[in-house]
């Protein structure tokens, strides 16, 4: 079974037959790619069924955390999401798709447009709130402008956005993270809480749940 | 048809005014001529004693929240308001313009000369039930529309219960129903009661004016709170009421997008042990229906 998780961004592939893992452009994807099941923004254009991504994002938690109660982030390009579970039920979720939006994609801009290597960044105190992506830039670089060093704007704008997204999740004592952003060091290093980390591949463990439970039969 | 002159003619079949909007037929009938009867506007929820008076008139009663419900109309409002606004604020001077239409084509300017046909518009804007936003529409409805505007305060406190928001009709058809039980007490007919069903969720909220497909996503044994609810109980300005929940079914604090009652029901949202906080503009999303039935599923509702 082929699986798709379609970002705004990246495209997250996974056989489970053959246990392959790609990760591509979007914009790469064959137009004639269909996969068996998948989730994300892009999706219906490139799989034959679909699952919420919320319910992607709680079956993967489910599987994949061994603790009975906790809170499993999805930071995205373009959106953020999490589950809560307290004794292994569901207690609450969000998602924001309109403010805070485009922080994902915000940061990976800046970092190629200011030409900042993250992961030589260290984590700031200081931090720049910004109600979405672009707001977050246009700060960044009011304060480059105002002399303010590439990467400590950057990394300010980092921690602004780690700490909005730490009481959009309620403000757990610890977070699971998932999403484009967990390759980004400085990003993990400025959560203001415990953060664990896995991998980009995790909606789709939920995915497979969903696909093993109502696909199959 | 109903003929207007004749002795037996009941102004208050003029009235049946659902959120799907007029009667079919009667509309165009009346509106292209209410000049002898007084023709009234109302927004939001005149006390009783208002309404009452108007029924003495004989007034032909418009509701200009519910009005032309079904269409999302915004053109109207686009040299007026912002993008980002309220879709009531906008679906309310959108109605009071489009009774104009029924006279010239030209709704702006037929604005601009004073022909739109509604003789007095009541606003009942008792500050805590409707927002602040209301001050501007009344001073819009004076100062460019010249039509005669009248505010009221309803400080009714007698609850009359909340039979349909806790019953087991579709939560798109409590509604409707809930709107049309305000008509239904004013014509002093037999309240509308229907039976009581265990809820799975509930529904808290003013009703979502920018769609009202979002209903589809509940199932019928969704209770409906908030300010919904205090208008079933005729008491839309009673706070207390409106601050009520149940903390024992998943409940979606539901506000307008540009609502100040966001404010509220995103902090009930917070409080609420399985409550999620939704808002939508003109028109469901992708994600916010996404959203909505995540929740729904994960909470075993559907
Ligand atoms: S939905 Fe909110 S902002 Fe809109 S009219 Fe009602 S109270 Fe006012």
């Amino acid at each position: 079974m082929v699986l798709l998780d379609a970002g705004t961004t990246y495209a997250k592939i996974l056989n489970t037959d053959t246990n392959d893992r790609v990760v591509k452009r979007v914009s790469d994807l064959e137009k004639t790619f269909k996969a068996d099941v998948g989730t994300g923004h892009n999706i219906n254009r490139f799989a034959k069924h679909s699952v919420n991504e919320i319910i992607a994002l709680a079956n993967a938690g489910k599987k994949l955390i061994k603790e009975d109660s906790f809170t499993l982030l999805d930071i995205g390009s373009r959106d953020a999401k999490y589950v809560v579970f307290e004794n292994r039920n569901f207690i609450h979720s969000d998602w924001n798709t309109e403010c805070g939006a485009f922080t994902g994609q915000a940061i990976e801009i800046l970092g190629n447009y200011l030409n900042v290597d993250y992961s030589k960044t260290l984590p700031q105190k200081e931090f720049i709130t910004a109600t979405c992506g672009l707001l977050g830039m246009g700060h960044v670089f009011d304060s480059v402008a105002a002399g303010v060093e590439p990467e400590i704007a950057a990394a300010r704008l980092i921690k602004g956005v780690c700490i909005s997204m730490y009481r959009f999740a309620r403000k757990p004592k610890k977070i699971y993270l998932t999403g484009g952003l967990v390759n980004n060091q400085l990003f993990v290093k400025s959560m203001p809480c415990e953060t664990v980390i896995l991998d980009r591949f995790t909606l789709l463990e939920g995915v497979k749940e969903y696909a093993l439970n109502n696909l199959s039969k | 048809m109903e003929d207007k002159d004749d002795k037996n003619y009941n102004p208050m079949q003029d009235m049946v005014l659902t959120r799907h909007g007029f009667i079919k037929g009667k509309e165009q009938s009346f509106l292209q001529n209410p000049k002898d009867k007084p023709f009234v506007g109302i927004i939001g929820i005149p006390p009783k004693e208002v309404m009452d008076e108007l029924i003495q008139k004989s007034a032909i009663i418009l509701s200009l929240d519910m009005y032309k419900v079904d269409q999302l109309i915004t053109e109207p409002t686009d040299n007026i308001l912002p993008k980002a606004y309220c879709a009531q604020i906008k679906r309310i001077i959108a109605n009071i313009l489009s009774v104009t239409d029924y006279w010239t084509e030209d709704v702006m300017d037929s604005v601009l000369v004073g022909r739109n046909p509604i003789s007095e518009i009541i606003i009942e804007d008792s500050e805590i039930c409707r927002c602040n936003e209301m001050g501007f529409v009344a001073d819009f409805i004076e100062n460019e529309l010249k039509i005669k505007l009248r505010r009221v305060k309803n400080k009714d406190i007698e609850r009359k219960g909340d039979f349909i928001c806790k019953s087991g009709i579709p939560l798109d058809e409590k509604f409707g129903k809930i709107a049309g039980y305000f008509y239904r007490d004013m014509e002093k007919k037999k309240p509308f009661r229907p039976e009581y069903i265990k809820p799975k969720c509930a529904f808290w909220g003013t009703p979502p004016w920018g769609d009202f497909s979002i209903a589809n996503y509940f199932p019928i044994e969704t209770h409906v709170y908030g300010w919904t609810r205090c208008v079933e109980n005729l008491t839309p300005g009673d706070l207390k009421l409106e601050l009520e929940f149940d903390p024992d079914v998943p409940t979606v604090f539901f506000s307008q997008s540009f609502c100040p009652k966001a404010g509220l029901a995103s902090y009930l949202a917070n409080k609420h042990p399985r409550g999620i906080f939704i808002d939508m503009d003109i028109g469901l999303t992708r994600s916010t229906v996404a959203k909505l039935t995540a929740f729904l599923q994960l909470n075993n509702v559907i």
